[in-house]
């Protein structure tokens, strides 16, 4: 489960996230939803433990910078970076020894065939595109079997095979327990299997809710971000 | 034209209002400028106590950074092109219609903007120019024009040699038959001046002082220029600036008439600057690639290590596929370099030989490996304590200067008959104050950051790291110059070494989260 609690990052004199919480719990697929500026990627990076923040945040009961917690977190980050001299494969098998996982074998291969890049695993990190680099880096997040998963836009420069795997696997993260939290302007792309949805603007959160407390809206998702993040005047 | 010469207009503008909001950067530069004053114009009136420039030196060293500085990014600009732009152009210049020609202008323009900047550092060497006699007062600004018109001249040049041989692959071939020919006239010379002198510092100095250079277009030219500095400005000065620009015009103008379409050869490169560019700003080393497919070896990725480890053995991995085991192509570089100093050095003391692999140290302080690891959120992600990941992240870098140092001292140290002993203290002096220049660099980064501001931050890492070391030197100078016998030397050593873990080991206490918050 993933637990945040005033949650205020600021850069400079910046206020990028203003006293945020919210709480993604097991088997909950959550989306983050905003405007350019809102703050998704900075509470997404502070989640990941890659910024300094003030609030306090919870990875399955530890502290998100704690190295238990890191051990049941995965990120997938909006701009893929590769090691270049490393192989698609040694990419993976790099993680699987910085997290400790001894069985990955199988899984690897069942993830590259998923990904299509079974042919491409010899390939090195300096000779990948940015959408197999994107490839690679979901492929280093699922084999460490998370707990808890975040992605900042990872639709971003698929192609539409990969974003149907990658759907497929998401959903599958669901049923086996983990909480998944997907930052993303691509509405159309998570309306169908949203658990929850926290709406950003201006760092706050101006809109949170589960599929049902939001049914009685009965409106779309997108009707929903443009009545919260419109300004009405 | 209007809208180019806008975007230059606001981006200048633009620059000064940043600095108005950031006072604290602004005070950083003034400071800046105020150290640079007073390196130009310390020792001014003072005639007394300055000493003399040996000119034939004085033009050997001319020479030799008119070389450094041309012949390479040349070369350079026949495989991978050139560019005077960045992605912000090729998005929204190159697709507005502006003719190629304007857009051409428009890019030298800016060239002309970096080029000054560029030259603008010379002014560091003010304080020493200033202390020879035969120096003229305005020596430095004499250097300051003719390095800026090289600049500007080799910019239009490497555009010149792109575009032509973005034509044919023939004329590819030729040109790099050329730029072949003229590397080998120039060695050949070398080693016939080498086999009359019988040392290769005197060969250098002859070779540069040939009374041919002055006929050489540009090159020889600029060096005439730079040289007014000492023997003062005459007709021919203004002569030579006349046929630079003459010059320049003329490449130019060929360019300009080529009926280019060098947008697509500009594109690959353009890519390649950005990434070098935001390489740099987030403090890692520049890894400028071409289009080619990389070569590497394949080894096999047995041990992988477990949590933090995993890093140490991946980055082995990495040295495997480029090199033998840790042993690559610096360290071949090294062992020349040792074999060179070894042979031909005039004074035969391991200490110079340190002097010398210290200051390379300091130019390659931002290349090591933990570096490249920073561009990544694996490391951060990484489930160990943030004292080990730092540990096994500088592992490698550590035990290479130990193998860089043993080559170095090894092979310098026979060839000068020095002590087993010696030559133990002066791997062991190296590889301490390389791990001292690591973990400096680890804190530098923990302090700074990434920073937005290239310059502004590699000044000021070079300048905290310079502090950390210098204390170092200092002792290891005054001690060593106040050592009369054996045990002088190995107590300067000794000191030196303690320094050296000591500071290294604290500086790794206070550096340790470095792998722990990434402010992006």
């Amino acid at each position: 489960m993933l637990f945040v609690q005033n949650l205020i990052k600021k850069y400079g004199k910046e206020l990028a996230v203003n006293n945020i919480s919210f709480q993604v719990n097991e088997g909950e697929i959550a989306i983050l939803l905003g405007p350019n500026g809102a703050g998704k990627s900075t509470t997404i990076k502070s989640i990941a433990g890659l910024l300094k923040y003030e609030g306090y945040i919870e990875i399955c009961g530890h502290k998100n910078k704690s190295i238990d917690a890191k051990k049941l977190l995965a990120y997938v980050p909006e701009v893929s970076a590769m090691f270049d001299l490393l192989t698609v494969y040694e990419h993976i098998e790099y993680i699987a020894a910085a997290y400790g996982i001894e069985d990955y074998k199988n899984k690897a291969e069942e993830l590259l065939e998923r990904f299509d890049l079974s042919d491409k695993r010899e390939k090195l990190g300096k000779e990948l595109s940015k959408g197999m680099m994107q490839k690679v880096s979901i492929c280093c997040a699922l084999i460490i079997e998370p707990k808890v998963i975040l992605f900042d836009e990872p639709l971003m420069g698929l192609d539409p095979k990969a974003i149907k795997e990658l759907k497929k696997a998401i959903i599958e993260l669901r049923e086996k327990g983990a909480a998944i939290l997907i930052s993303t302007h691509i509405i159309d792309s998570v309306d169908d299997f949203w658990d929850k949805v926290l709406i950003m603007k201006n760092g706050n959160i101006v809109l949170s809710g589960t599929k049902q407390e939001l049914m009685s809206r009965n409106e779309t998702l997108e009707e929903l971000f443009f009545d919260v993040t419109e300004d009405k005047s | 034209m209007k809208p180019l010469l806008y975007i230059l207009r606001k981006s200048i503008k633009n620059w000064l209002l940043k600095l108005k909001r950031e006072p604290a950067k602004l005070i950083a530069y003034i400071v800046f400028l105020i150290l640079l004053s007073v390196g130009f114009f310390m020792n001014k009136g003072s005639s007394s106590g300055k000493s003399i420039l040996d000119p034939f030196l004085y033009t050997t060293i001319v020479g030799v950074v008119i070389l450094v500085f041309t012949a390479p990014d040349l070369y350079s600009s026949i495989n991978n092109g050139a560019s005077f732009f960045r992605g912000a152009d090729i998005n929204f210049v190159f697709t507005s219609p502006t003719s190629p020609q304007k857009v051409l202008i428009y890019g030298f323009l800016k060239q002309i903007y970096s080029s000054f900047l560029a030259v603008f550092f010379i002014l560091f060497q003010g304080y020493t120019l200033s202390r020879y006699s035969n120096i003229k007062p305005y020596g430095i600004a004499v250097i300051m024009f003719g390095l800026f018109i090289m600049l500007i001249f080799t910019s239009i040049l490497k555009i010149l040699l792109y575009s032509i041989i973005s034509k044919s692959e023939k004329n590819k071939v030729i040109l790099k038959n050329i730029f072949r020919i003229l590397g080998v006239t120039i060695i050949t010379f070398y080693f016939i001046e080498l086999y009359i002198t019988r040392s290769p510092v005197n060969a250098i100095m002859a070779l540069m002082n040939s009374s041919a250079i002055p006929y050489i277009p540009v090159y020889g030219w600029v060096r005439e220029i730079i040289m007014a500095s000492m023997n003062g400005i005459t007709i021919i000065y203004f002569v030579y600036i006349a046929l630079i620009m003459a010059s320049g015009a003329i490449c130019g103008y060929i360019i300009y008439s080529m009926e280019l379409d060098y947008y697509e050869d500009v594109l690959a490169f353009t890519e390649l600057k950005e990434t070098a560019i935001s390489s740099t700003r987030s403090g890692e080393r520049v890894f400028v690639q071409t289009g080619k497919k990389p070569r590497v070896r394949k080894v096999s990725y047995t041990r992988k290590g477990k949590f933090a480890s995993a890093i140490f053995w991946r980055q082995i991995l990495e040295y495997k596929k480029t090199g033998f085991a840790l042993i690559n192509v610096m360290s071949v570089v090294y062992a020349v370099i040792a074999i060179t100093a070894g042979l031909f050095s005039p004074v035969k003391n391991l200490i110079f030989v340190l002097g010398g692999m210290i200051y390379l140290q300091l130019i390659f302080a931002f290349a090591s490996k933990w570096q490249k690891d920073l561009s990544n959120p694996y490391i951060y992600m990484l489930p160990d304590h943030a004292f080990k990941k730092v540990i096994y992240s500088t592992a490698v870098d550590n035990f290479k200067n130990i193998i860089d140092g043993s080559i170095v001292f090894v092979i310098t140290g026979i060839l000068f008959k020095s002590s087993i002993l010696l030559i133990l203290l002066n791997i062991i002096a190296f590889a301490s104050i390389g791990s001292l220049f690591i973990y400096g660099g680890i804190l530098t980064r923990r302090l700074l950051g990434g920073g937005n501001n290239i310059i502004f931050t590699a000044l000021m890492r070079v300048m905290i790291l310079l502090l950390i070391v210098a204390p170092a030197l200092v002792l290891l100078g005054v001690l060593y110059s106040s050592s009369s016998d054996f045990t002088g030397v190995f107590i300067s050593y000794t000191s030196f070494i303690t320094y050296n873990l000591v500071f290294s080991g604290l500086i790794l206490f206070l550096g340790k989260g470095v792998f722990e918050n990434i402010e992006l």
